[in-house]
Order: structure tokens, then C-alpha cells, then sequence
């Protein structure tokens, strides 16, 4: 083993290897802090250029994107309310607040700290728990699946919704939204209303887009006429942020720190158990870390207001999934994830197979491999240190000239996924769907997560009835999906009651 | 009768229709409407407890303070100027459609300097232009037209 970890290790050590991921990490975080570009929209333009590299520098370049740009979501997220990526927006949620509070630095530095930390710890995992972590994943099959995904969807509903009700009749609305397109079995078209473009299916990018950053700019623009009408002219309008040149706002100390280690810990166990499934992500990891961390918190009022535990445990939580995600990837050939998915195209264009037989086979590689990880993650402190430390600036350009940008910068991103024009009137359609939500307080992250996770629950689901035959009695009789299927009566129920004890 | 009153009629509709119309018009096959059924289910079902929820809940008059007329047409008028922007760079291409929508749109939020309104488009579009067209090599629409 010993042998094949130096052999690994030596084969990355390489300063093409090193530049490589240096400047995929630079690449990702600059993209990801562009509302509308995410990690996924970087590796996807700069897959082609892999083609003209060795393997390990491709695999380090495209792991250095993936892990940057799931850092650089995150800024956007935290300085302007507008989540370049999904699994950002729970940063946004206390994020955002410490912005407004002049603490955008210190929002940052712990963005930073938590996800590659996370990150790090995440990666161990990966290296430590790949082969009896795939193992466990093995066991999982259509039934238990559909229970864990049906579990995770009424947690967000019950944790994440301030009316529960609502919360559950958002995750219906992101369900059927999954539903439009082609069939995931038959490939037969439903609710295409004869559209060419309805037949592909809705993406999750324009549903991003126009439902936090469409949405968002909309609700800014009209606070800035509200308060242009009223005639409230004292700059308010021009810039809601809170000027502060104090630095211990813009810095994290020792105690902050320690106050959100529980936070960071939580969510690398959260993150690094879902990312071993493949399909659920870093969405559903970063709102469950989150939700945890709110629960187990003594002060869970000042969540949602500018609480450091919350953007801790949501980086930590979307972060420890990118390790774990690999092992699918690496140990059955299953990608995690969208951007595992190119990972594995990448690694098959360079002539390697992940599968069963990747770990005999390529043993030196794995452990290149893990290499690669970490000095991403290096990276990504080091530069993202130093965009943490200036890119707070940017928070100081008026809104009225800063949101009319956001749009374009939507529209950019929209377009760049899938070169479809037919795209930018989904992200209309969301943007003012997702204003009128905020307004009706329906919430808008479970119609998401829900979206995300609809196409394949409903695989899981239909896969578990082929094999039953038809019968829905296989949901119940599995011992694993018996237990999901508890679980979550138990998390209703134990809201439920929780709910009312409060109100007495 | 309440805002939460009505978004439940609006959903209870809106699931009927979808149940009795939409599906049988737009689903061919039973298995094919598993999914869709249940998903439909799943919102009437939680849509049921928003209303019952409702009912118990005092109606509140002043939940939402209206702005004045003036800001409702600004706001809309922002909103069909990105539907017009979006939907005539099929003809017109990325960058004239944009660079209409950020002046038209920083001039009704309050931006009064003609520098700023022409210049910040400019060096904006400009540095796209270069990054995404030149650096990356990611064509942007061009359009029909132009």
C-alpha cells in the first residue's frame, strides 16, 4: 500500500500537475462568483482543453474547477443575496445578513474555512472509507432509495419552511416540475404541449437562475422604487450595505472559529453520508448540515440573521459531499453527481474506466488521485484567501446599477449551459414565479431540491414497482426502506408535536 | 377570506385541472402517470392542510403594504423590458438586446448620469465579450439580423 501511495503521490508532484490544478481552482472560483456560471458551466467550457493535457493534469485542472467553483458560489451568495450555484443559496441565508451587517469579510473567511476544511476532511473519508463505504452503498436499492429521497424531501419541508404545509406543497411543485419532458423509462413525451424544447425537459439551471437571482433582483428593484417614490433620497437606495472599515468584522478569531467547529463537523458527516448515494448532492447536504446545526443551536433564533454557525454549516455541508461523491464514481463507475459525471468522462477519455476493478487495477492512481484532491483544496484556501480578501469591495457598487448587471449575468449564465434560447424564458418564467412565491411566502430552496431530486425518485420509485410487480408493499417490507418509511412519519410527527408545544 | 385561503383555491383548481385534463391529455400510458399522479396527490393532499390551516388563522388586513401606482408601473415596466430584451435576441443577437436593457432599466431605477448609463453598459459587454467570446470561446447568441 505504502508503495502505491508513493508511486501516487509521486506521479502528481509534477509542476505542470500543480499549475494545472492551480489554475482550475482560479478558473472555478472566478466563475463560480459570477452569478449564473457555476463549477459545472467551468468544467464543461474547459473540458475540450483537458483533451491536450496528460491525465493527471487533466483530472487535477478539472478537479481544482470543481472544487473553486463550488467555493467562488458561495461569494455571490454572501455578498449579493444571489446564489450562483444551488447548493449556495443556503449560504445565502445568514450570508446575505452578515453583508447587510458590514461583515461580508468575516462571512467570506468562514465560507472559506468551512468548505475546505470540509472539503479536506471529506477527502480522507474518501480515502480511508472508499471500499466498505461502497459496500453499504451496494445494499441500497430502488425501495430503500425512494424512502431515502422521500425522507430527505420532508425534512426540508418540515425544518426548512417557516409553515410546514407550505413547505410540503413547494416540494410538490418542484416534483412535478421534474416530470416535464421525456419519460425516464418508456422516454415517452409528458405535459410537452408539443414543444421541441419541453421534450428535453426542464433544466436546473434556468429554474436556479430565475428563481433566486431573477427573482432576487426583481425584489431589490422594486425596494429601490419604493424608496425612489417615496422620496427617500438619502442613499438608502443607492446601498444597503453597511459601511465598516473595522477589521475585526471582516476577520474570523480563534473563538468564532471554535463556536462553529460542531457546525463544520455535523456537516462533513451529513455531506460525506449523503455524497456516498449517488443523485442526492450537495443542495439536500447543504440544507440538511444547515438544519442540524439550527436545531442543535442554543440560539436558533439568530439563524437566518446573521448567524456564522449557519454559513459554516452549510459550506461544510455542500463541501464534504465533493470526497464521498467520488466513491460511486471510483468504486461502481456511478457518478455522483453532474460534475463526477464529467469527472468520469474526462477520466474515460483519458483511457481509464472507473469501475469494480479501478481500485486493483489503478491503485497508484487512486492515491494521485487524493493527491490531487488536496492540493485543490490548498489552492482553493490560498486563492480563495485572497478573494475574500478584496471581492467584499464589490458590495459597495449601487444597486441600481449593481442588479440591472446580476440580470445580464443570468442571462449569460443561462445560455452558456445548453446554448438554448428557449432556456432564458424559463429563467423569465422562474424569476417571476419566484417573486410572487417570496411574496406568498411559499418557499422556494424544497421546490428546488425537489426538482433536483424528482428525476430520480421517480426512476427509484417505478424501478422498485418493475421489480415488485406492481405491488407497493415492497416499500414496506425492505428493512431499510421500512426504517426511512418511520423515520419520517417520526420527523412529522415529532414537528408536529413540537409545533404545538411552542404555540402553547 | 385570507391570502392563504385563495392560494389554496388557486392550488385546488390548478390540481383538479391538472388530474382530470392535464393528464389524461398529456400522459399516455398508466405507468407513465405514476409519478405524475403522485406528485399531484402529494400538493392536494398538503394543499388540504394549508386550507383547513387557513381557516383557523385571523385574516390580516395590511399583510402586504401595496407601493403607489407609479412604482407598480416601473416595476412592470422593468419586467417586460428583460421579456422584450430575452425575446428579441433570437433576431437581434446578445449584445444590442443587453446593452438596451441595462440603460433603459439603470434609468428607471434612478441613474441620471448619461456617462455612467452609456459607459458602464459599454466596458461591461465589452469585458463579456472578451472572456466569454475570445478567452473561452463560448459563442453568444448572434442573432438573425446583426
Amino acid at each position: 500500500m505504502l508503495e502505491n501511495i508513493v508511486n501516487g503521490m509521486s506521479m502528481v508532484l509534477h509542476l505542470d500537475n500543480i499549475l494545472a490544478s492551480l489554475f482550475g481552482v482560479t478558473i472555478g472560483i472566478t466563475m463560480g462568483a459570477i452569478p449564473g456560471l457555476s463549477d459545472i458551466t467551468a468544467i464543461c467550457l474547459l473540458l475540450p482543453f483537458t483533451f491536450y493535457l496528460k491525465p493527471i493534469a487533466a483530472i487535477a485542472m478539472l478537479m481544482g474547477l470543481s472544487k473553486g467553483g463550488n467555493f467562488g458560489g458561495s461569494i455571490p451568495a454572501i455578498l449579493f443575496n444571489v446564489p450562483g450555484t444551488a447548493q449556495a443559496v443556503v449560504t445565502s441565508y445568514d450570508g446575505y445578513p452578515l453583508t447587510k451587517q458590514g461583515k461580508s469579510g468575516k462571512a467570506l473567511k468562514m465560507a472559506l474555512y468551512a468548505s475546505t476544511m470540509a472539503d479536506t476532511l471529506s477527502d480522507f473519508i474518501l480515502f480511508f472509507l472508499a471500499a466498505p463505504v461502497a459496500t453499504v452503498a451496494l445494499m441500497i436499492g430502488p425501495p430503500e432509495y425512494t424512502m431515502i429521497v422521500i425522507f430527505s424531501l420532508v425534512v426540508i419541508a418540515v425544518a426548512g419552511s417557516e409553515n410546514f404545509v407550505k413547505g410540503m406543497i413547494a416540494i410538490g411543485m418542484g416534483l412535478f416540475l421534474a416530470v416535464i419532458g421525456l419519460d425516464p423509462v418508456t422516454a415517452k413525451p409528458r405535459f410537452t404541449f408539443g414543444s421541441i424544447e419541453l421534450s428535453a425537459g426542464l433544466a436546473v439551471v434556468p429554474i436556479v437562475l430565475g428563481l433566486f437571482v431573477v427573482s432576487e433582483a426583481f425584489r431589490q428593484m422594486e425596494l429601490i422604487l419604493r424608496e425612489k417614490s417615496s422620496r427617500n433620497l438619502n442613499n438608502r437606495y443607492q446601498n444597503q450595505i453597511k459601511k465598516t472599515d473595522n477589521l475585526s468584522d471582516h476577520r474570523v478569531s480563534l473563538a468564532e472559529f471554535k463556536h462553529c467547529l460542531p457546525a463544520i463537523f455535523g456537516g462533513v458527516g451529513i455531506g460525506s453520508a449523503l455524497g456516498a448515494i449517488p443523485g442526492i448532492g450537495t443542495t439536500v447536504a447543504a440544507y440538511l448540515s444547515y438544519m442540524h446545526t439550527k436545531r442543535a443551536s442554543k440560539h436558533p433564533e439568530l439563524f437566518g440573521k446573521g448567524a456564522l454557525e449557519g454559513v459554516a454549516a452549510a459550506e461544510a455541508g455542500n463541501n464534504a459531499v465533493v470526497g464521498p461523491n467520488l466513491i460511486p464514481l471510483i468504486t461502481l463507475g456511478i457518478p455522483g453527481n453532474l460534475a463526477a459525471a464529467l469527472i468520469l468522462g474526462a477520466f474515460m477519455m483519458q483511457g481509464l474506466v472507473p469501475g469494480p476493478l479501478f481500485m486493483q487495477q489503478y491503485a497508484p492512481m487512486l492515491y494521485a488521485l487524493f493527491t490531487v484532491l488536496i492540493i485543490s483544496n490548498i489552492f482553493t484556501f490560498t486563492v480563495g484567501s485572497l478573494f475574500a480578501k478584496y471581492v467584499r469591495h464589490l458590495t459597495y457598487i449601487p444597486k441600481r446599477i449593481l442588479y440591472p448587471i446580476v440580470i445580464v449575468f443570468a442571462i449569460i449564465g443561462t445560455y452558456i449551459f445548453r446554448s438554448n434560447l428557449f432556456d432564458l424564458i424559463i429563467m423569465f418564467i422562474f424569476g417571476v414565479l419566484g417573486y410572487i412565491f417570496v411574496k406568498i411566502k411559499i418557499p422556494i430552496t424544497p421546490i428546488l431540491v425537489s426538482f433536483i431530486l424528482g428525476e430520480i425518485l421517480e426512476k427509484r420509485m417505478r424501478q422498485a414497482l418493475i421489480i415488485s410487480g406492481g405491488s407497493s408493499t415492497i416499500f414496506f417490507t425492505k428493512p431499510i426502506s421500512l426504517a426511512f418509511f418511520l423515520l419520517t412519519i417520526f420527523v412529522v410527527l415529532f414537528f408536529i408535536r413540537g409545533r404545538k408545544k411552542n404555540k402553547i | 377570506m385570507n391570502r392563504d385561503q385563495k392560494i389554496g383555491i388557486i392550488i385546488l383548481i390548478f390540481c383538479i385541472v391538472i388530474w382530470f385534463f392535464v393528464i389524461p391529455a398529456q400522459v399516455t400510458g398508466r405507468r407513465e402517470s405514476i409519478f405524475p399522479r403522485f406528485t399531484t396527490i402529494w400538493i392536494l393532499i398538503s394543499n388540504f392542510f394549508l386550507i383547513v390551516q387557513s381557516w383557523k388563522v385571523v385574516p390580516n388586513k395590511i399583510s402586504y403594504e401595496l407601493p403607489d401606482k407609479k412604482t407598480i408601473f416601473q416595476f412592470i415596466a422593468i419586467a417586460f423590458i428583460l421579456l422584450i430584451c430575452i425575446l428579441t435576441i433570437d433576431f437581434l443577437g446578445f449584445f444590442i438586446p443587453t446593452f438596451l436593457f441595462l440603460v433603459i432599466t439603470m434609468s428607471v431605477l434612478g441613474v441620471r448620469d448619461w456617462r455612467l448609463l452609456i459607459l458602464i453598459p459599454l466596458v461591461l459587454l465589452l469585458s463579456i465579450h472578451f472572456l466569454i467570446e475570445k478567452l473561452l470561446v463560448f459563442p453568444l447568441p448572434k442573432g438573425r439580423i446583426f
